[in-house]
Formats: structure tokens, C-alpha cells, sequence
């Protein structure tokens, strides 16, 4: 993908609505995407890929509301879209051993935004009210079937990121009662309170906190990092996770993982070509490295938070892909 | 150290009892894993600033500025450390803190001792 040259603006191109099932089919550049009661079928020049509905939509509202994120999300381990910050890849086989090595893979590079308007329209389509596929699958309904009445809720909510740090006057505040969040039921059993904060005069943008674990026992949403404190280019997300990561992703960077409470168990493959890596489950106070070179997913037995701190350095993703840094972070000479 | 991304880093301690006087040149953030840990803050004066580009560096002497406040944290907490000013610690119990940051003077590595092995 020649990341130099701008691609012409693509619109998507909607069919009219099928007469039994409601929903409408879309074309956008070489891919057709269509969707019946189970399935969402995704066409292209050289195939066809079919993914289970669920698994589908909630890659898709969160490869959206992520702004296509780090590096690859992988749908699964055939289809995706993989950010360059400006364009957007959606492949098809690309990273797929068999595909590739049958010649029916695909690639082809978009406009960021075009890629977005063509996912949201996609998305508002085929969600019906009572389904929201950024809930965990207990605390929803489900997508399966015929269209119903669209869902009127904002496709994509939980994503606006604090700009120093939550609740410091003039940022982004944290959740609450007040806010319509109120804490999931997977943490009752824990205990909030508030940190106590004495301010002398003039120093009200300087001392400052609050309470973390409260933030993220009152997402609405899951696998959905919000950012609450940046320092340079360093972003520390936070997340509530529950059932599994419908994306895998594929990064462009190394990122780390702090399990802050229960459990999650990641599958970790290589990023180009699918070979398993291993498995890791992290528990409790867990601290784990996802390299530069690795695609993973996770498994979250039981509604759990995550940290995540990443390093927004623009350009950091060309470095690691010409070889300039090692995948991994902690080089033989730091051992 | 118990995670590295090039510059950045987070950072763990026991806090009990009183600790020395950090600052950084930028942000830094803390979050309490257990107990409960006060954090102190105050303002440096010119002099009293280092020159340090990154990462917490221990002051040699109390800061002289003025007092900023101070803030009580329990587990779940997060307590900005804000650029430029004195930080101290203090715990009457053992506590564990977990510090967003980048490395610096005082950051500590030890991945052969903390890093399981398969």
C-alpha cells in the first residue's frame, strides 16, 4: 500500500432493502457486504468470507468508535482493516496464509473518513433497537434475524478520551450517577469511595484525583478503552471487559497490559501470518507486554478491569514496521 | 519499572512510612493498588527545580515553595502528580502505588528477577 499517494474519495453505494429480510446489501470500492438472519457475507474481486453476525457488528462499531485504533483489527483472521492515520487498509486474506498463498487475497486503501461513513451506514442498517453490540452479550439482546426498527441510540458512545487527565476542571469528568452510569453489577461487591483532596488556593488545576476503579465500574460499553491520564505522548486507557474481544488486534506497537482486577486469558499469534505465539492469562495485578509483532485476542470469563498504556508517538508505527525498533520492548541488554 | 515503551514507563512501590521529595518535568500519575497513602505537594521555587529532561528525581532538600495541598488515597484512586511541583509520600500501613511516568533518575529495572518465565 503506497502510503504516499491520497486515494480518490470512494462513497458507499447501498442497494434497496431486501424484500424478505429488510436489510440493505453495500458496496464500497471492491467489497459487497451483505447480511441475512445469521451471517454477514463480505464479497470481493477474488472471494467471499462469511462472519456470525454478532461477531461482525461488534468489530465494527468499535474499529469505528476506536478511529480504526493501532494497527490491524482483525474481524477475524481473514478480514479486517489495518490504520495508517490518514488511510485505512480493508483486507481481505491478506494476512491469511492460505489466502495469500492461493491468490485470492485483497487489499485496498481508503480514505479514513470515507471508511468511516461507510461503516456507520453499514452499522445503522443492520443494528435493531434492543441490540447493542458494545454491551456485553448478557446485558443485551440480540442481532439475529430479520430487520426491526433501527436502533435509535448513538451508534457508538464511552469513546471520549480525557485530554490530561478526568475530572480536572475544564477535561473530560468521570462517570457517575449523575451521568447515567451507574456501577454494573459485575462490581457490586466491591466498595467506592473518594480520595480526599485538600487545595490550597490557586491550585485547583494542579491537585487533583479521583476515583479510577469507579470510572470503569460504571462502562456501559466493553473492550472499549477510555483515556484518562496523558503525560507527553504516553496514554494510559482504561477498560471494562467482558466475554471476549470481538476484534483481534494486530499492533503497530508495543502496548501494555495491567490487569487490575479478576482475569482475562489472551490468545497471542504472530501478526503476519496467524502461527499461535502462546497463551497468556493474566490475573489481578498481572503485567504483560503485547509486541510490535504480535496479533491477540482475549477471553474475559467475568466482567473485569484493564489498563492499557500505550505510546501515542506519531511515526512510532514506521519505525517498528522498517525494522528501526525491536518488536518487543525489553531488549537481552536490559535483562 | 514494571513496564517499558521506550521513554514512558509504569512504576511500582511499596509505600510505608514517609518518603523523600520527587518532582519531574512533566505529568506523572499514581494510582493506590492497597492502603491508603497521602501524597503531599508542594511548589518549587526557580532554584529548586532540576534540570532533569524525564522520570521523578529525588530533591535534596525539602522544597521552600508554597504548599499546594495534599490528597488521601485508597485503593481505585488516581492522583495526579502534576508537572513541576514536590511530591512526598506517606503511609502509617505497607501500601502498593503504581506510577504512570517516564524513566528517569530513580526508575529501577529488574526483568530477570520480576519476569516469568515459560
Amino acid at each position: 500500500m503506497n502510503t504516499e499517494v491520497t486515494p480518490e474519495k470512494v462513497s458507499v453505494i447501498a442497494s434497496e432493502p431486501d424484500p424478505v429480510l429488510g436489510y440493505r446489501s453495500f458496496q464500497f470500492g471492491g467489497f459487497k457486504f451483505t447480511r441475512d438472519a445469521y451471517f454477514v457475507h463480505v464479497e470481493w474481486p477474488k472471494g467471499v468470507h462469511t462472519i456470525e453476525v454478532d461477531r461482525f457488528l461488534r468489530a465494527m462499531v468499535r474499529d469505528i468508535g476506536w478511529g480504526f485504533f493501532y494497527g490491524w483489527i482483525f474481524f477475524d483472521d481473514v478480514f479486517g482493516t489495518q490504520n495508517h492515520y490518514g488511510t485505512v487498509d480493508i483486507y481481505a486474506g491478506t494476512y491469511s496464509k492460505g489466502h495469500k498463498d492461493t491468490g485470492v487475497d485483497y487489499l485496498e486503501t481508503f480514505n479514513t473518513d470515507d471508511v468511516r461513513v461507510a461503516f456507520e451506514t453499514i452499522s445503522k442498517d443492520w443494528i435493531n433497537e434492543g441490540y447493542d453490540p458494545l454491551s456485553a452479550p448478557l446485558e443485551t439482546g440480540s442481532p439475529l434475524g430479520a430487520k426491526q426498527q433501527e436502533a435509535s441510540g448513538p451508534l457508538i458512545r464511552g469513546f471520549e478520551p480525557a485530554r490530561r487527565m478526568l475530572g480536572l476542571p475544564g477535561d473530560v469528568q468521570p462517570r457517575s450517577d449523575e451521568s447515567g452510569h451507574p456501577i454494573n453489577r459485575a462490581f457490586a461487591d466491591l466498595e467506592f469511595d473518594q480520595p480526599d483532596i485538600e487545595v490550597e488556593p490557586g491550585f485547583e488545576n494542579s491537585v487533583h484525583a479521583f476515583n479510577l476503579f469507579d470510572h470503569i465500574a460504571r462502562a456501559d460499553v466493553t473492550w472499549n478503552p477510555s483515556f484518562t491520564s496523558i503525560t507527553k505522548a504516553c496514554i494510559c486507557c482504561v477498560t471494562s471487559e467482558e466475554h471476549m474481544l470481538p476484534v483481534i488486534h494486530g499492533n503497530d506497537r508495543n502496548e501494555w497490559f495491567i490487569q487490575l482486577t479478576d482475569e482475562i486469558h489472551w490468545n497471542i499469534q504472530d501478526k503476519n501470518s496467524g502461527n499461535p505465539r502462546g497463551r497468556i492469562v493474566m490475573k489481578s495485578g498481572d503485567v504483560c507486554a503485547m509486541p510490535a509483532d504480535i496479533r491477540h485476542q482475549g477471553y474475559s470469563p467475568k466482567r473485569c478491569m484493564l489498563m492499557v498504556l500505550e505510546n501515542g508517538t506519531p511515526g512510532l508505527d514506521e519505525k517498528y514496521a522498517q525494522g528501526e525498533l525491536e518488536p518487543f520492548p525489553i531488549t537481552a541488554s536490559r535483562w | 519499572m514494571v513496564a517499558s515503551n521506550l521513554e514512558y514507563c509504569a512504576e511500582t512501590c511499596r509505600a510505608e512510612g514517609k518518603s523523600p521529595w520527587y518532582t519531574a518535568p512533566h505529568d506523572e500519575f499514581a494510582i493506590v493498588m492497597e492502603g491508603e497513602v497521602q501524597f503531599e505537594f508542594y511548589q518549587l521555587e526557580d532554584d529548586e527545580k532540576p534540570g532533569h529532561s524525564a522520570g521523578a528525581a529525588r530533591l535534596v532538600d525539602a522544597p521552600k515553595g508554597k504548599r499546594m495541598g495534599k490528597v488521601t488515597a485508597r485503593r481505585g484512586h488516581e492522583v495526579l502528580l502534576p508537572q513541576g511541583a514536590a511530591y512526598q509520600l506517606k503511609a502509617d500501613q505497607p501500601g502498593v502505588v503504581l506510577f504512570q511516568t517516564c524513566a528517569g533518575p530513580e526508575s529501577i529495572e529488574k526483568w530477570s528477577e520480576i519476569c516469568t518465565l515459560n
